[in-house]
């Protein structure tokens, strides 16, 4: 099977968190202090984790942990009855901040298990490397039929190759400048600090949008559309956004109807901007619609921005603070009123 | 797949696939292909691009049959038009009928003919399977239909199966040539060509001979393939299906499933209580797959003027079953997960006799969360999925 995970005979920072994460889980479960615990376990893929509930303290076992660990799990934690303990990257924390501060989850009821984050993998980037750099032709292939994890690398193997990725090199956009690696807020936090990834300044995570808010307006124009174009409606990067909870989506409502299934170019702009606009002050870039995405549409142009806007406009950045008010909620006498976001 | 694989075979230099191409059109057939869309891969019509055919497209073949929107008729009650209700006249070649509409009965005429070029045996396979609900004795769309009958489908045998792939579990195989007029074997440098239905007859009889008067150097680049080049495609097909059958997916328990599912107590299974856990509810499974088939009709219109449209739609969603009243019979994920899962495997195969499955892949590479249908089978097969 492939390992994700990276447990060869060393005992590396990643073993040392997943022994780490199966022991919180044992605990947890058989003090029954929680009902369930979410993880994650092996895929069935190379190169995939797959979220894991588990309630059986024996079945702890099953929990692995490495750069495989893409989703963001607190996009279950709405829908949850009873106590849940779960694990969270420096990311997922603050979408859980904000589902507790717009009382979608009792803070008493969750058991926040904080991982030291060293970045994520991301497997566009994989086969972009693959491709360009790398023994097969770009995209023409499913390239990679089994994958291992060492402590910096890669090493995947497919039809005639094997092929060493530095880790560093196949890093989500979100992880290259992710400003916020170790969890802000948690119960436990497994391992120690020293074991995240080193935090970016916010600022480095701008420098992309910044350069395309440059651009001339029809060619943001023209790329926008080509991307938002490409949208099959299938609202992955909706569903898999944990803070896109409402009962019923905009996009769902029938009277009136906002948005038609109708190939109308201006039907998905209007879904991707009311999304993003709905997720202002509140989105933390944790890459889930991104990676959810099955055609690959930049997302990450938009909420970036909306993240960039937050930032200038009220010196915010979402889900630092479990006790502050949720940003559009709170006034200020010295918030900015000349713009509408 | 007898013997008979292998007999008659054609066979062409793999740098000569853009000569058959031209020819292709040149005797008046559109030409679609694989095309790259950003990061994703689709169907398109190639113009003059040369041909890459990449494992398997991100998006199957179907939507050039049954594309995501359509306009069944449309409607102008402005009182100037000359006919109040139209129906389309033509079907662009990537499969979109344009705004432009015609009186009268739905023109059987408006298509031009056309090939797809680099199909795969799953997506074709899965054409079949779509005739059960669109082309069916007791039922024919005829936008669908006609779609159909104006297609060359030319599959190309998969040599290298890949990992999701468990094709030879749902009753195909890498060189299985169902659905296919035509189908290509890749044999080292070359591919060995087998004309399968009188369509890919018709298509090689009309553009052979252009092919030869445009080289008159070298008159034509297709050949009878000689043993040599079979004995290397026999070796293909075995070392493709030995690849397959290595692949931890490729005997995924589908007959135990079906008939777990089949029982009365399939439906409620305590197993489904679980299963679906993960499911973010997203359409990615069912809008990437080549074999769901569900839509809706509704109506797009402006003040006095409409269409009455047809647009994909996903057992997915919650709005699929939402009534009028606001009663929801599929209330949670749960509820619809087991309705994609029992459709696939269990309504379709009493409607039908076979399973509406053909183990591409495309929902257990796409799904964000790896659920794996193969997975969820072999849960309902009563073993495990390693």
């Amino acid at each position: 099977m492939n390992k994700m995970t990276g447990n060869g005979t060393e005992k590396g920072t990643r073993h040392i968190i997943e022994e780490g994460i199966r022991n919180t889980a044992t605990k947890m479960l058989e003090s029954g202090e929680v009902d369930v615990f979410i993880g994650y376990e092996e895929g069935t893929l190379p190169l995939r984790t797959t979220p894991a509930f588990i309630t059986c303290p024996e079945d702890a076992t099953r929990l692995v942990w490495g750069p495989a660990c893409e989703n963001n799990l607190t996009v279950y934690l709405p829908k949850f009855q009873g106590a849940v303990g779960v694990v969270v990257k420096g990311c997922d924390v603050r979408t859980l901040t904000n589902l507790i501060l717009e009382n979608q989850i009792s803070r008493d009821k969750v058991k926040i298990v904080g991982v030291p984050c060293s970045g994520i993998i991301d497997r566009d980037r994989i086969r972009k490397v693959l491709g360009t750099e790398g023994p097969i032709e770009r995209s023409m292939e499913r390239p990679v039929r089994s994958a291992q994890v060492t402590e910096r690398s890669l090493i995947l193997e497919g039809d005639g190759f094997e092929f060493e990725i530095q880790l560093e090199d196949v890093l989500a956009p979100s992880c290259e400048t992710c400003a916020y690696p170790i969890p802000v807020v948690y119960d436990v936090l497994i391992g120690d600090e020293s074991m995240a990834r080193h935090a970016k300044d916010s600022e480095a995570g701008y420098v992309e949008v910044t350069r395309f808010a440059e651009l001339e307006r029809d060619a943001r124009f023209s790329y926008f559309s080509r991307e938002i174009e490409r949208c099959i409606q299938c609202y992955a990067c909706r569903q898999a956004c944990p803070l896109c909870y409402c009962p019923e989506c905009f996009t769902d409502r029938q009277s009136p109807k906002w948005i038609s299934r109708w190939r109308g170019l201006s039907d998905k702009i209007l879904f991707h901007l009311g999304r993003i606009l709905h997720v202002a002050g509140r989105c933390v870039d944790c890459g889930a619609c991104r990676r959810a995405c099955p055609v690959g549409i930049d997302l990450r142009l938009l909420t970036k921005n909306m993240e960039k806007v937050v930032k200038e406009s009220f010196e915010y950045e979402s889900g630092l603070d479990i006790d502050c008010l949720p940003l559009l909620a709170a006034y200020k006498r010295e918030d900015p009123d000349d713009f509408i976001l | 797949m007898g013997e008979d694989t292998f007999k008659g075979l054609l066979k062409i230099a793999k740098e000569d696939l853009d000569v058959l191409v031209d020819a292709f059109a040149k005797s008046s057939y559109v030409v679609l292909a694989p095309v790259a869309e950003g990061e994703a891969t689709k169907f398109g019509v190639i113009g003059g691009m040369r041909i890459k055919i990449p494992h398997l497209t991100t998006r199957p073949v179907k939507e050039l049959f049954f594309p995501q929107n359509e306009t069944l008729f449309s409607f102008d009650c402005s009182g100037k038009a000359d006919s109040t209700i139209k129906t389309p006249d033509a079907v662009t070649p990537d499969g979109v009928i344009p705004d432009a509409v015609m009186p009268d009965a739905v023109a059987t005429d408006g298509i031009s003919p056309r090939v797809i070029m680099g199909v795969r045996p799953c997506d074709a396979r899965a054409l079949v399977l779509l005739d059960y609900v669109f082309a069916s004795n007791e039922y024919k769309d005829p936008y669908y239909t006609i779609r159909r009958e104006q297609t060359v489908v030319i599959t190309f045998a998969c040599p290298r199966p890949g990992i999701a792939c468990f094709c030879a579990s749902t009753g195909g195989g890498p060189y299985d040539e169902t659905g296919s007029d035509v189908m290509f074997m890749e044999s080292d440098d070359s591919y060995l060509i087998k004309v399968i239905s009188e369509k890919g007859r018709r298509l090689f009889q009309e553009s052979l001979p252009l092919l030869k008067g445009g080289c008159s150097e070298c008159p034509c680049v297709i050949f009878e393939a000689d043993d040599t080049d079979i004995r290397a495609a026999r070796d293909a097909k075995a070392a493709s299906e030995q690849l397959l059958s290595a692949n931890c997916s490729a005997n995924v328990p589908i007959e135990a499933a079906v008939d777990t599912l089949g029982r009365s107590t399939g439906f409620s299974d305590p197993a489904w209580e679980e299963i679906y856990r993960k499911c973010l509810g997203c359409a990615v499974c069912t809008y990437l797959c080549p074999t769901c088939h569900c839509f809706d009709i509704g109506d797009e219109e402006t003040n006095d003027y409409g269409e009455r449209v047809r647009n994909w739609d996903s057992c997915m969603f919650p709005l699929f079953t939402l009534h009028a009243s606001g009663h929801n019979p599929r209330p949670s994920r749960k509820e619809r997960f087991r309705q994609r899962v029992m459709h696939k495997f269990n309504y379709f195969v009493e409607a039908n006799d076979c399973i509406a499955c053909v183990g591409c892949g495309r929902c257990v590479e796409n799904c964000p969360v790896n659920l794996d249908i193969r997975q969820v089978l072999s849960v309902f097969a009563g073993g495990v999925f390693a």
